[in-house]
């Protein structure tokens, strides 16, 4: 679910599952919900999870060259749900993602580079 | 870094030609930029019947009596991040202190560039094909239309009428299948007995033009003339000089200006010069010196005082 604050008027703010990626880049915040389930337990359960809030801010180009993303992110796994906050830049079209996340309690890192078309 | 590793994982991917255009385009990523010398710093006139400032690209400025438009504006220095210009722009957007109108053929990187529109007056009124409103930000215009091929904007005595051409949709070739048939016009103003129409980009089609032939008596037709090459890739969407010249015809302007040449360095042409060469040679074949102007990028033509 996306709401994009940067668009014209001509188009509703709202987005569900496809966005088209100017919605995105020229600023938007995202909820992203995922779910998975794994081939082996981690801690008691196969099952394991997160949600995302994502800000999008355009830096250059409104956001097609260079946008700043900001936000945080739960995870659930194992019996655990460690909050993580989020950072990073998207570039390319929005196309390229390249995200930072940190987690005080437990403390841990998680680096990631995406790809995404919509 | 990232930019070219993801320009070798495209040139690794694609066909020949596309291999070959990525190659173009990577050759071409530090080749310098040449200046415009003599640029106009005030290009709109108090007294005139019809303007026109060729900026470079697609990029028109037109003024008709006291109404002033600009097409598909690109100040940039690349296109699309990738794509780099070769010439400057033939106008310094600061120099256009008063807009009118300002038409967008489609959403292309080189048509619509968002970089640019932040640099023009806001006052105007952004023109956009059907379709491209999911690619428009909120740029702060006074209205922005989304035209319908045939769709009539009438304003002050002033007509603009989105007109179909030929091309394709979509912005960055990934999305091309969700707008294959939409997100590209071109358009015909119509003010105080003046009539310009500018194509944007195209291939030739013989019905589409000649229709619009029917419809207007069009003064001047803003027509592209490449890329050209190469030509069994480019011929749908893309008219070369030869095409143009028909298209020039087919709508039985009075004068025609070639654009879409030049500053970007488009198709697998073997030089800057060569569309702009072809197009001289038709002129010649089919006497329409005078009739057919080509202007220097930054050149200012009155062709109605």
């Amino acid at each position: 679910m996306l709401y994009s604050f940067g668009m014209t008027r001509l188009v509703s703010p709202w987005y569900a599952f496809v966005v088209e990626p100017p919605a995105r880049f020229t600023g938007s915040i995202e909820l992203v919900a995922t779910g998975q389930i794994n081939t082996a337990k981690i801690g008691s359960s196969y099952f394991a999870g997160s949600f995302q809030l994502l800000g999008h801010i355009p830096l250059i180009e409104r956001g097609e060259h260079l946008g700043l993303n900001l936000g945080v992110a739960q995870y659930y796994y194992g019996g655990s749900s460690p909050v993580y906050a989020v950072a990073g830049i998207s570039t390319l079209f929005g196309i390229v993602h390249l995200n930072v996340k940190h987690s005080a309690q437990p403390t841990s890192w998680i680096g990631s580079l995406e790809i995404r078309l919509f | 870094m990232l930019l070219v590793v993801s320009l070798s994982l495209l040139h690794s991917g694609c066909s020949p030609v596309m291999n070959r255009f990525i190659s173009r385009m990577m050759e071409r990523i530090n080749a310098p930029i040449e200046p415009v010398k003599n640029k106009i710093a005030n290009p709109l006139r108090p007294n005139i019947g019809l303007s026109v400032l060729w900026v470079g690209h697609a990029t028109v400025l037109i003024q008709i009596h006291d109404k002033v438009f600009i097409t598909d504006p690109a100040f940039t220095r690349t296109v699309g991040m990738l794509v780099r210009r070769s010439v400057e722009p033939g106008l310094d957007p600061s120099a256009i202190t008063r807009l009118d109108y300002t038409l967008i053929s489609h959403i292309h990187l080189d048509h619509f560039s968002y970089g640019s529109l932040d640099l023009l007056p806001k006052n105007a009124t952004l023109f956009i094909p059907v379709g491209g409103a999911g690619y428009t930000p909120e740029f702060g215009f006074a209205k922005t239309h989304e035209m319908k091929p045939w769709e009539v904007f009438e304003e002050d005595s002033l007509r603009i009428t989105a007109v179909p051409v030929q091309h394709f949709g979509g912005r960055y070739g990934f999305d091309i299948s969700w707008c294959p048939n939409r997100g590209y016009t071109g358009y015909v103003i119509e003010y105080k007995g003046i009539t310009v129409f500018f194509a944007g980009d195209t291939g030739y089609h013989p019905e589409l033009f000649k229709e619009i032939g029917r419809r207007f008596r069009i003064d001047l037709a803003l027509l592209p003339i490449a890329p050209v090459e190469p030509r069994e890739f480019m011929q749908r969407v893309h008219a070369d000089p030869k095409e143009a010249v028909q298209i020039f015809e087919d709508v039985g302007a009075r004068i025609m200006i070639p654009m879409h040449y030049k500053p970007f360095n488009q198709g697998l042409e073997p030089g800057p010069a060569y569309a702009q060469e072809l197009l001289e040679r038709v002129i010649e074949e089919k006497g329409y010196r005078g009739r057919i102007q080509i202007l220097d990028i930054g050149e200012q033509l009155v062709l109605i005082p």
